[in-house]
């Protein structure tokens, strides 16, 4: 561990301190200190080297004691909510949070499955990679249907930054010039399968406005000189991410901000350091700093910045603003529009269609693909509104071959039952729908009352459920699903619907929303507080709705738009 | 009194029916039975287990490549059952096995039984032919899954029955299956 780069205590002021280390934390941190602030970036959790701590990194699976499954025992005690994530396993678990350790409360009645990453790096080290930009129509939804407040960005706003973070990041795709799914700079796409590409032509054909595409995703497959400066190589296609990845072939706080942010010589991190609050000094209207309590100690200590970016995680932030009180901020700091912690949203990921394909015996694939099919949303303006429902939704899915643990509890015995499964079973595809969530009031956090964290922090009470928006766009989407597997001549069509929570799309945002009036929103066009200059939030807070794609591109892209404001601002003594 | 099978099981760590060999460690393991929600502090007794390698055998067995039994899978199933499942799975895949020894004792316990013999029963249990129920035809899918896994996710089993691909290299949306040969035992998630 380089101990110049870690700190614990100190008095030097810093030019920006950054909350958070995760997808956003990471992009702020990166962006700051390479336009030459001191930077100190906060960290809740414990440290997490690139390659040194990815503990199961190749691990196969029978070196693990129960096989990459988790003992029961210890998934209900510590893990009764992380559990529920799909990546969650053996193998990855120590990138979850203890649930045991970080509580909160949901309203009676509703439930909200928080899934948490609490370490450096944060959710990059976990995430699904899927990178989308937002369209021109997703930032216009909300005023063109009159639910939530109307963004104060338009996609032009954001289009250079997209383009700017992409290069960076490596974004593997194609392009397709599509209204509503905007084209990033792209590597090259990963490949189809044979029935996938048959599947394509056929809607091309049968269903125009649906077209079937391969999904964007934050991998390279073609690394170019920024990255490989910085260690990064080409995607194996092992597909076991969430483990950390030596090769850093898939974009994470570790493989790539960190390490372009230490090259500068301009960062310091605390970790360890569970904020508290922030330090409002009211005389001069800023946030001098923050308060410390030491995730192991519980010792309290301060640090002290000019500039401070809230990149705490959605729910993250707006806990720590909503504990931020004082005589000009009673409710939580920057709060004068009564709205922190109202309008929080997700994905809605409950339905689910697959069916049988006939036929295409001798065809396979090698490696396992990070990627997956996607079918945009066509329901993307008003006027191509389902009648029954608002917004609209994506497909993600694709075509596979059932394998030995699909095919494990079907008939038959001995030597046939094995050569059964020496070989892949028939063709199958799935696709899920991921659907937009209207922006709703009633949808919030606040502050519990009572309850109370282990380092003293009042706990987040969580209100929020889909309402019949979301319910009706899952149950039609499942007509649309099998209709199209349908026409495609695919069999057993097989319509899903689940009943999970909101949270486990874990695309949390909202809370904290942008918006161009200060007395009904929390921050301005340049994710700066309408009510504190030097206080930035450039996490999923700011959202103000969902949009349909996976959001992580929009949170880097905002993020890197925001700290080029804050520092041209700054530099030109507007921030002080 | 007459015990119940349940009753036996727990309280003597074996199958009196069975006539098995009497285990002390798991009559003192049974014996301090607790009510929890897991299975963990349960010890399955000799003669299921016994069972259940007969039944691994079964499923997968010894070809030019090792089968089920030979990488352990009978314990493994117990193993998991007993650390990552809920203990009412583990109830009913102990009822399950205490059964099947029931089944041969006419002329002696399962795994005495000719091997014929032990698949036709194998064979009915898994279309829940007379005499078995649903039920045991449910559990068998998982105790059957459960062995399917033990053995594709051992080291034999995921390397030389099948190919375990550690570091694909890239993925190939399209190759001949003959080309390949088999199915691949390596998996994203499993």
């Amino acid at each position: 561990m380089n101990k110049e780069l870690y700190i614990d205590k100190t008095s030097e002021t810093f030019d920006a301190i950054v909350i958070g280390s995760g997808m956003t934390g990471g992009w702020a941190a990166k962006e700051l200190t390479e336009r030459g602030l001191k930077t100190l970036m906060i960290e809740r959790g414990r440290a997490v080297e690139h390659r040194k701590d990815y503990i199961t990194e190749g691990k196969p699976p029978w070196q693990y004691e129960f096989r990459t499954k988790v003992d029961k025992s210890l998934k209900d005690k510590k893990y009764h909510i992380q559990q529920q994530c799909y990546a969650f396993h053996d193998g990855t678990k120590h990138f979850f949070s203890d649930d045991s350790a970080y509580p909160y409360s949901t309203e009676p009645g509703t439930e909200f499955s928080w899934i948490r990453a609490n370490q450096l790096g944060g959710k990059s080290l976990l995430w699904h990679r899927q990178s989308y930009r937002m369209s021109k129509f997703d930032f216009l939804a909300n005023k063109a249907d009159g639910h939530g407040n109307d963004w104060p960005i338009r996609y032009e706003d954001l289009a250079p930054w997209y383009e700017y973070v992409e290069r960076f990041v490596g974004i593997s795709g194609s392009a397709e010039g599509l209204p509503q799914l905007p084209d990033s700079v792209f590597q090259p796409p990963f490949e189809m399968t044979a029935p996938e590409r048959d599947f394509k032509q056929k809607m091309a054909k049968l269903e125009p406005d649906k077209p079937v595409i391969i999904s964007r995703c934050a991998h390279l497959t073609a690394p170019q000189p920024q990255q490989t400066a910085l260690g990064r190589i080409q995607c194996q296609a092992r597909n076991e991410c969430q483990k950390g990845c030596s090769f850093g072939a898939y974009f994470s706080t570790q493989s790539a901000t960190l390490p372009a942010a230490v090259a500068t010589g301009k960062l310091s991190i605390a970790t360890n350091s569970v904020v508290e609050s922030l330090i409002y000094d009211e005389v001069n209207n800023r946030v001098a700093g923050v308060r410390v309590i030491d995730n192991e100690t519980l010792e309290q200590r301060e640090y002290f910045g000019k500039i401070v970016f809230l990149c705490a995680s959605t729910l993250g932030t707006t806990q720590i603003m909503l504990n931020s009180r004082s005589r000009r901020f009673p409710n939580g700091i920057a709060n004068s529009s009564g709205v922190l912690g109202q309008y929080l949203m997700d994905h809605n990921y409950n339905a689910v269609v697959s069916a049988s394909i006939d036929g295409y015996e001798n065809e396979f694939y090698t490696g396992r693909r990070p990627a997956s099919l996607y079918i945009p949303n066509f329901h993307y303006e008003p006027s191509r509104y389902h009648k029954d429902f608002k917004r609209g939704y994506a497909f993600a899915g694709g075509a596979y071959r059932e394998d030995w643990q699909s095919m494990g509890a079907s008939e038959g015995f001995g030597t046939e039952f094995k050569q059964k499964l020496h070989m892949p079973g028939a063709w199958r595809m799935s696709l899920g729908t991921q659907g937009e969530m209207l922006p709703d009031r009633e949808n919030q956090v606040t502050l519990h009352a009572t309850k109370k964290d282990k380092w003293g922090i009042p706990q987040l009470h969580i209100n929020c459920q889909w309402s019949d928006n979301e319910r009706i766009m899952m149950e039609r989407s499942l007509d649309v699903g099998a209709s199209m597997m349908s026409k495609a001549g695919f069999t057993n069509i097989e319509k899903r619907l689940r009943n999970n929570a909101p949270g486990l799309a874990i695309h949390e945002v909202g809370t904290a929303r942008m918006g161009n009036d200060p007395k009904t929103s929390v921050l301005n066009k340049y994710n700066q507080t309408h009510d504190i200059a030097n206080l930035f939030v450039t996490d999923g807070a700011s959202f103000c709705s969902s949009g349909v794609g996976n959001p992580s591109l929009t949170f880097m892209a905002i993020t890197a738009r925001a700290v080029d404001y804050a520092v041209k601002a700054y530099k030109s003594g507007k921030l002080v | 009194m007459t015990l119940s099978r349940r009753q036996l099981i727990k309280q003597f760590g074996v199958s009196a029916a069975a006539g098995t060999i009497f285990s002390p460690k798991a009559f003192a393991i049974a014996g301090q039975f607790r009510e929890t929600d897991t299975a963990e502090s349960l010890t399955m007794a000799p003669a299921l287990v016994e069972t259940l390698a007969h039944i691994a055998d079964h499923v997968i067995p010894r070809t030019d490549t090792p089968g089920a039994r030979d990488v352990l899978c009978h314990h493994f199933v117990v193993h998991q059952l007993q650390h990552v499942y809920d203990k009412a799975d583990y109830n009913k895949v102990e009822d399950l096995l205490t059964f099947l020894l029931e089944v041969g004792k006419d002329t002696s316990s399962f795994p005495q039984i000719s091997y014929d013999t032990q698949r036709k029963i194998l064979v009915d249990l898994e279309q829940a032919a007379s005499p078995f129920s649903d039920i045991h035809r449910d559990t068998f899918r998982l105790v059957k899954s459960l062995i399917v896994f033990g053995y594709y996710t051992s080291e034999p089993g995921a390397t030389k029955e099948l190919k375990y691909l550690a570091v694909p290299g890239g993925f190939k949306g399209s190759v001949p299956l003959d080309s390949v040969g088999s199915a691949f035992s390596s998996k994203a998630y499993y």
